[in-house]
Parts: structure tokens; sequence; C-alpha cells
């Protein structure tokens, strides 16, 4: 866990340090190509075999998206925390953490459409078994978003979360689960 | 560009190095306990059905006549839990025809699904949670002016479906004594509490068998039962303990169980030829502090004096005494480990190594009674490699 830590101060130094470079690429007027810090909250819901297991619940995070030299594709870092009980007394943790490409749809409405897709890592826990390791993970998602002036946003996400353990000796399943909710979002 | 490109890198080489290589969603969908549920005294080979020892209660007007045994068995359990944990929330409702090869009645059991439980939390209770236990070849009556007529196969719902028999398990949710002493807040079937043999501690890297057994074969006994202007006769649990009378609506205090838990792969089969024929084979584990358990634990005995005739205002004493004999009977162990033998020859299979046991053989047993006394064979200890040595 306290490499777990490490890993996420590390992180948020690099990426504070190169902020500042893509945020002088966006166009003039066009306040959504800046760099984006943004929180989501909503349901949390296993699919699929994971569904069998454990139950839906209300999850959350917070993410931060800059731009790609390519402009309709941004750049995210993303991580949150979602907790899943049962019927009975199995429960499942998870702290996805993951970077993805964000492309915003040339649609010319005053809503933005992006769908996104990228990897990264979860850490999963498991009860009663007390058990806890981080697997690989991949994703892919559907926001749409409005804004709301100059510098917020306010949109609804959707992501399909796949946690990877097939590549393990012996597993015979993933998990899956589908993350969704309002997000609110600056343009920095 | 370049920096962006070096600030991934970083990241995934991060991000990829230490995960781990455990299926802990393998973990949460199966489970490294198994659970059995048998309906047999013995743990392994028990006695073959004895269909002659089904006879009607001593009580009845024998209204039924005939050598009419049930053929059908159904159980239907809401779930189990271990100390109070809801590890196996998953309602099971199964069919045992009253045969030899029954899965329920040939010493294997029906397995039940479940969940894990805590590691390193002390497990000493399971609770079954008995919605309703059915045997078929049931009828019913129309009663008027203590005539019996028109006897007709009852039903019942089993499994959401309509079948032939009687749902005997709502008579013995209380027993005769807590409905006439107004004490009836204790369902003694949902849940049936088991103590387990020896406590049960957890480990998630080794698999175990957790063998419920409910004496049900070779335990059973015919009954009648009138409810205003409708009679039933129907096949029910033997009232060997607290005797059944014709008028009791509630009927219970029969049904005993036991539980053992043990790891697949840490045990052995123990067998020897000096047991006497027909009679049960069991062995008592020592206690945890290496004492042997005494024998008279497991004495369950009838009451020394017969159920009082009167009610429980003017015979109070009475009643209150056999009621005292019947539930310390009822609250001693049955042995975790058991086996039938015909002649003086036996197999103890399942048996965990690493412990001692005391060996005894019951008096002679006929079907819908419950052994209650024992002969010492032997003492062995069992090392952790399996080899049995007599003390």
């Amino acid at each position: 866990m306290n490499k777990f830590i490490k890993f996420i101060i590390l992180f948020l130094i690099i990426l504070f340090a190169v902020s500042d470079s893509f945020a002088r690429r966006r166009k003039r007027g066009d306040y959504f190509l800046r760099p984006q810090i943004g929180v989501w909250y909503g349901p949390v819901t296993p699919v699929g075999p994971t569904k069998k297991e454990v139950n839906t619940n209300l999850g959350g995070g917070g993410y931060f998206r800059y731009n790609t030299p390519w402009e309709p594709l941004k750049l995210g870092f993303d991580i949150s925390y979602q907790h899943h009980e049962s019927d009975g007394i199995n429960e499942l943790f998870i702290i996805p953490t993951y970077a993805n490409l964000i492309y915003r749809l040339p649609i010319q409405m005053p809503l933005n459409f992006q769908i996104k897709a990228g990897a990264g890592v979860a850490q999963v826990r498991i009860k009663p078994s007390n058990l806890s390791q981080r697997d690989p993970m991949f994703m892919t998602g559907f926001e749409v978003s409005f804004p709301a002036g100059k510098l917020l946003n306010i949109g609804l996400r959707i992501d399909y979360l796949m946690i990877y353990e097939e590549h393990n000796e012996g597993a015979k399943r993933n998990g899956h689960v589908v993350n969704g909710g309002i997000t609110v979002f600056f343009n920095l | 560009m370049k920096k962006l490109l070096v600030l991934l890198y970083i990241t995934s080489i991060i991000i990829l190095t230490g995960c781990g290589d455990q299926a802990l969603f393998d973990f949460l969908a199966e489970s490294n306990i198994k659970v059995r549920i048998k309906g047999t005294y013995a743990s392994n080979n028990p006695r073959d059905w004895d269909f002659s020892g089904i006879v009607a209660d001593d009580d009845q007007d024998n209204y039924a006549a005939g050598a009419d045994y049930p053929t059908k068995f159904m159980i239907d359990i809401a779930e189990l839990k271990l100390n109070g944990d809801k590890f196996a929330h998953y309602r099971e409702a199964y069919q045992a025809s009253v045969l030899d090869t029954d899965d329920f009645f040939n010493g294997t059991g029906f397995v039940f699904e479940n969940d894990n439980v805590f590691p390193d939390d002390k497990y000493t209770k399971i609770h079954v949670f008995l919605r309703k236990m059915i045997f078929n070849k049931s009828l019913s009556y129309s009663v008027d002016n203590d005539v019996w007529s028109d006897p007709k196969t009852t039903e019942v719902v089993f499994n959401e479906k309509d079948v032939n028999g009687y749902d005997f398990n709502q008579r013995q949710t209380f027993t005769y004594y807590d409905e006439i002493d107004d004490d009836k807040n204790k369902n003694i079937v949902f849940p049936l509490k088991i103590p387990l043999a020896e406590d049960f501690i957890y480990d998630v890297d080794r698999e175990f068998v957790l063998e419920v057994r409910l004496v049900i074969k070779n335990f059973i006994k015919k009954y009648e039962w009138v409810d205003s202007d409708v009679g039933y006769t129907y096949f029910g649990l033997s009232d060997w303990l607290r005797d059944i009378r014709i008028a009791d609506k509630y009927r219970g205090g029969n049904l005993f169980a036991v539980a053992r838990v043990y790891v697949k792969g840490e045990t052995v089969s123990v067998s020897g030829t000096d047991a006497v024929g027909g009679s049960y084979v069991v062995a008592i584990p020592y206690t945890e502090d290496g004492a042997i358990d005494s024998i008279s634990n497991y004495e369950i005995t009838q009451p020394t004096t017969s159920r009082p005739s009167g009610d429980y205002d003017t015979d109070e004493a009475s009643w209150d005494a056999y009621e005292a004999e019947a539930e310390a009977s009822y609250d001693k162990k049955l042995p975790p480990i058991a086996t039938w033998t015909d002649d003086n020859t036996y197999t103890l299979t399942n048996v965990p190594t690493g412990k001692n046991y005391s060996l005894y053989y019951t008096n002679s047993v006929a079907a819908g009674e419950m052994p209650s006394s024992f002969t010492h064979i032997k003492n062995i200890a069992i090392d952790v490699n399996g080899n049995i040595t007599t003390l």
C-alpha cells in the first residue's frame, strides 16, 4: 500500500510539472481545449460474471485531462474508488487508476461528446478472504457534457472497466464493472 | 511531445510492475469450502434402509393400514450461517429417493452452494434454516365424530411446484412442551442450531469439507393428526426421544444433527475387525487439551419416565422433569465420525490426521431408535502423515 501511495505522489508531481506546456496549445476561444480537472459520482455496477457475486453501489473519482498535439485527442488520468457489497459476506473494493485517450466527436452542438479508451492498474481487494493485489485493467467509455460558463462543465459519463486476471495461471474469470454518473469538471 | 512520451513510458513501467498473480475474482465466485448435507447418522457407509422399522406411532388409531412406505423425501433449506455469517445464502430445494443409492442417504451427501468465510475467525456453530421437510405417501381424511373417511393424497408446495406429500417440518418448529408451557418463541428448526464437532478456523490456502448430517434415515415413523375436521396420516421423524401423542399440534425436538469440518487431503481411513455386528462404530476425537472426551457426553438416552398424561397445569412437576431429561439428552453430542457394521468389520473414512481418537461400537439399534450406549474398542493416534498406532 505504501508503494502505491508513493507512486501516486510521484505521478501527481510529474503531472503538474508538465501541464503548463500543454495548456499553451489551445485554440483561442475554445475553453474546452484547456487542461481540465474534474470529479464524478454515481452508480458503479458489476456486470457479467462479477454481477453474480456482488451488488451495485455508489462510487466516485477524480481526473485530470490535458491536450495532446493531435487536437481532438486529450490525454486523461483517472483515479476512483468503489466498494461493492453482496447479499452474503462477499465484498469487493476496487481503486482503478488509469490513463486514457479521449476523443471529442466532431459534432457541432452546444454539447460535447467524447469517447474514451485506456488502460491502467486496479487495486483489488476482496472479503471475506482479505486478499488484495494490483491487476492490469482496460477501459472504454462515453461522456456527454455542456459548458456552464468559461470555467465549468457538467456532464454524464459511463465507463466500462475490465480488470484483467485471466493472464494469471489457473484464473478463469476477469472482473467487469460499469461506472456511471454525473461529472463536474473545470477548464484550467 | 517527447516529454509526453517519456512520461507515459515511465508511468506504464511503474504501473505494470508489481501486479499480483492470484485469481481474486475466482476466489469471490468459488469457494474452497465444500458443504455436504447428509441424511444419515453415519458419516460413511450408513445402515441400509430397514423399511420394516417404519412403524405406526403407538398412539395411532391406525386409519391407514398396510405396509406403505415413503418413496420420496424433499428438503428445502433457505440458507446456512456459520456463527451468524451469511456464507451460504443460496436456497436449496433437494429431492431424494428413499433408497440406499441416493446421495442423501448413502453417505455422500448433496453439495450446498456457499461462499468463503473470514480467515482467522473461530467458527463454533452452524445454523441450518429448514423451510420444509416432506415425505410422500401421506393422506388426508374427512373426520366426522371420530369417523375417518374419504382418503385423498395430500399435496404441498415444494420448490414452487405442487407435489404429493406432507411437510412435517411445520409440525416440528416447537416441542410439545414449548406449546403447553406457552414458550413458543424459540423456533427450533428455523434455524436448526448445530454446534460444530470442533472449532473451525478457515484458511485461504487449504480445501475444506463441511459435513452436516441430519438423522433421517432409519429414524422415521408414521403419524396421525387431526386439524378440526381434517385428519392426516404422514411420515415424520421418530418420537424415540420426545413422545408424540395424536392430539399434539407441535411435535418438535426429535431432529438430531451433527456437523464437522475436515481438510481435504489431510484424512485417512481407519479400518478394523474388532466391532460387533449390527451396530455403529464411532470415533470420538480427544478434546483440545488432549484429554479423552468422556463418552457420557454422547450417550443419548430416552427419559426415564414416560410422558405425563395430564396437562401442564395439573402435572407441572412431572412435565418439567420429563422435559429436563429430554432436553439434557437432546443437547448431547452425536459422534462426528460414524459408520455402520453388519459384521465385526468396519472402515471409517475421512478421519482427520494429526489427532487421537477413541473408538467405540454402539448397542444394537433398531430402526427408529438412537444409539444410547457405547462399548470401548480402543484408542488410536493418527500422526500428520496418516500413520495409525493403537494407544
